[in-house]
């Protein structure tokens, strides 16, 4: 484990890894440029060609992949403390569940607002497992976990039956969509957007969080009040995980590897943790991306296959060498 | 400073009870209250309820004069503090770190912890004897390391009033005295220290106040040497006691049994 003394620097060094995963994304794919190359592109001295592959056809979905993975890797960091469990992801309580749901109904149905269809099915199961989990005494973590977890097996039944009814040529995309792809990225703006902004207003409640991690009553004992803070993380969780599916389908991995990992590598304190976590998570994406490009070009494979076996090991890697565990 | 946490005709919400004695008391700077009762006779509950964790059934509690309900949780925190009668711990943590949390209700939002933060964290756990455990993680601990751990965080909290849940727990004999001469310290300095106990002697010798739950919902309160007596005690344990005088100190142990036990 990196002492707590070194985070920052540590901080330092993934920002960096950061840059250099942005650079690889931009150099590496069908047609790879060196990385001198993509600087001068990116300085406007390139060839038209490479401006056209860099600038147009590369940087809008790299830069989408960065700010999806930060989302995803923030919010599984908050619903874990939400919930109290290491296990949490950002799709335990079935968000992505009512996304797929959602957004697979549109495709058979035919209809193109795709994007805008997962994104009110993952509000939808958002709001159903809330409704759901609140009990005479209101909602506990327990009772919020086993909702969730319900209501997801409950989507799940439901995509099967599309993808079971649905005619053979939509399957392919439907499938895709599933397992996480990032080609429909265009603009990224909005997904940065509320990534600065989620980081922005949950930096200072690190020392919240870290209370909240160790127990609502241990928190609540020790001036926190911690029902305000639990409605901001669970709803600001739900807003960046069903903008994150909505855009690029659900990505499985990095919302429940990358914190941590994060954990694993510099402690417990959620004012190293949020920052770089969210570091962690675009730099896994960008990476993932860039190879489900390159793997089989010029086919491309779901990126969410790629984060689980890149993830994976890293993780049990990081676990295996752990002993805070 | 001076503490005083009022109880205005307060009924605890004790599952299983009906109608529970309402509680007409106040507790205040330099007394130690023991709470002693059977299990299930609602302490912690109790506990919780003075802490502000758990609504009342009815009745009022008045912090330093002001009720209880219209404190914020920070403030709140400054002045009362509560040591749970189990911790929870379900993300690795250092026990600096668990220590520095008890700092929490003095620090802003923005604020990070100072040196004089950081030195009454580690003057707290020196205290409690985790000097030498202070990079460990939490999770390694013993019970004994653990439960005092948490007494630490609490001191580094630095609350007027402790509210304390069996502190006792998993303590060792001479962890349990040092504790009690602490807190023997605090309540000399003005801290107002209420607990449950189970064990009557240390009620005895440490408390000057004592609050008898009894399981039917009866509830006695007063000074030290009006409330602990044979027939109350045997009859809030519902099992007779003995008293034994030793060194100026009552000691109450378990009646010895006259009719034998076993059937064989």
């Amino acid at each position: 484990m990196i002492t707590p003394a070194a985070a920052p620097r540590f901080l330092l060094v993934l920002l960096f890894l950061a840059g250099l995963s942005l650079l690889l994304g931009l150099a590496l794919g069908s047609q790879p440029l060196s990385l001198l190359q993509v600087t001068r592109t990116l300085v406007g001295q390139g060839e038209p060609l490479h401006q056209l592959l860099v600038l147009e056809l590369r940087l809008p979905r790299v830069l989408g992949a960065f700010a999806i993975g930060g989302l995803l890797a923030l919010a599984g960091c908050l619903m874990q403390v939400l919930l109290r469990n290491p296990l949490a992801d950002p799709y335990i309580l079935g968000l992505s569940g009512g996304a797929a749901t959602a957004a697979l109904l549109a495709m058979l149905l035919g209809v193109t607002w795709i994007t805008g269809a997962a994104f009110m099915g993952a509000l939808l199961s958002t709001l159903l497992v809330f409704g759901l989990a609140r009990g005479h005494q209101g909602w506990t973590p327990t009772r919020l976990l086993l909702t969730g977890v319900v209501l997801a097996a409950g989507w799940g039944a439901l995509i099967s039956f599309i993808l079971a009814t649905a005619p053979v040529a939509g399957l392919p995309g439907m499938l895709f969509w599933l397992m996480g792809d990032l080609s429909r990225l265009q603009h990224s703006g909005f997904l940065w957007g509320l990534l600065i902004l989620s980081v922005l207003l949950m930096l200072p409640l690190g020392r919240s969080l870290n209370l909240l991690s160790r127990g609502a009553l241990q928190a609540a004992a020790l001036g926190l009040a911690v029902r305000p803070l639990e409605w901001l993380i669970y709803l600001l969780a739900a807003l960046m995980t069903a903008t994150a599916v909505a855009h690029a389908g659900s990505i499985g991995f990095v919302g429940l590897i990358v914190p941590h990992a994060m954990r694993l590598l510099i402690g417990g304190d959620h004012r190293m943790v949020i920052p770089a976590s969210v570091l962690g998570g675009g730099i896994l994406l960008v990476l993932a991306d860039t190879l489900a490009r390159i793997l089989i070009a010029p086919q491309q494979l779901p990126v969410g296959v790629i984060t689980a076996l890149l993830g994976v090991p890293i993780f049990l890697w990081l676990l295996y060498r752990s002993r805070n565990l | 400073m001076s503490f005083s946490l009022h109880l205005d005709a307060l009924v605890a919400d004790i599952p299983g009870l009906t109608q529970p004695d309402a509680l007409n008391l106040t507790l205040e700077s330099g007394q130690i209250w023991a709470i002693l009762g059977p299990n299930g006779a609602g302490k912690t509950t109790l506990l919780h309820t003075l802490a502000g964790l758990r609504p009342a059934r009815s009745g009022q509690l008045q912090l330093n004069g002001k009720p209880l309900t219209r404190w914020q949780r920070k403030p709140l925190a400054q002045q009362l503090g509560i040591l749970f009668q189990q911790q929870s711990d379900a993300f690795a943590t250092s026990v600096l770190a668990e220590v520095l949390s008890g700092r929490f209700p003095w620090l802003g939002t923005w604020q990070r912890e100072s040196q004089a933060d950081f030195e009454i964290a580690l003057e707290a756990l020196q205290q409690m004897d985790l000097s030498a455990l202070a990079s460990r993680q939490v999770n390694q601990l013993s019970g004994g390391e653990r439960q005092r751990l948490a007494l630490a965080t609490l001191m580094a909290q630095a609350p007027q009033g402790w509210l304390l849940d069996e502190p006792t727990n998993h303590l060792d004999l001479p962890h349990q005295i040092q504790l009690f001469d602490l807190l023997q310290t605090r309540a000399a300095k003005g801290d107002c220290i209420v607990m449950t106990l189970h064990d009557i002697n240390l009620a005895a010798r440490y408390a000057t106040h004592v609050l008898l739950l009894y399981p039917d919902g009866q509830a006695c309160w007063g000074e030290k040497h009006q409330q602990l007596v044979l027939p109350a005690l045997s009859q809030l344990f519902g099992y007779p006691l003995e008293k034994i005088e030793h060194q100026d100190q009552w000691l109450f142990v378990p009646a010895v049994h006259t009719k034998q036990h076993n059937p064989s």
